[in-house]
């Protein structure tokens, strides 16, 4: 690993207006579905 | 994290390895979010928060530099043909506090971002990308560990 760093999740009464679409971001390819192909 | 020339990534990747590169602080800057930096050099920035069922986190690339798609791995052996291409190391992301994640993750679509001459295949982010994973709201995270 490159750098590894630990991330604070936000309070979500401080998110206001959302960041991203989560169903617009695309899936990540996995080993078991690689394996299936 | 990686600066964008692809040639110099190699050498780069070798000096992040010897952990010149690892340095994760926020020295008290306006912007949130957890800031990486090569020696006096800003590269990337985190933040993460939750949207409904939604764990997401937020990177935020300076100029020039790029960080890895979480599948680099599967994608460049798929590219290659080789069991073990090679390639840079993929983003990971752990959240912390035994959350229960509920499917796979999520990416912006990478950028393909390869040097086909040299048999270099990789994929990521410049800008602004973000990740995210359903999970179970019984149990929020306080925070996240990643490794790019």
């Amino acid at each position: 690993m490159v750098d590894s760093l630990v991330v604070p999740v936000e309070p979500s009464e401080a998110a206001g207006q959302q960041w991203v679409n989560p169903e617009s971001l695309v899936a990540v390819a996995s080993d078991v579905e690689q394996e299936e192909r | 994290m990686m600066k964008q020339n692809t040639l110099l990534g190699f050498a780069l990747l070798l000096l992040c390895l010897l952990g010149v590169s690892s340095s994760a602080t926020s020295p008290g800057q306006a912007s949130p979010g957890v800031r990486v930096w090569l020696r006096e050099t800003w590269t990337v920035s985190y933040r993460a928060r939750v949207q409904g069922d939604w764990l997401v986190v937020e990177v935020t690339h300076q100029p020039g530099w790029h960080t890895c798609s979480m599948d680099n791995v599967i994608r460049a052996r798929e590219k290659s043909g080789k069991i073990r291409p090679e390639t840079e190391i993929p983003t990971l992301i752990t959240p912390l506090d035994g959350i229960t994640i509920r499917g796979g993750w999520r990416q912006s679509p990478p950028l393909d971002l390869s040097t086909p001459d040299i048999r270099w295949y990789t994929w990521g982010f410049e800008g602004q990308s973000y990740f995210a994973v359903r999970i179970d709201k019984a149990t929020l995270p306080s925070s996240v560990q990643t490794y790019a």
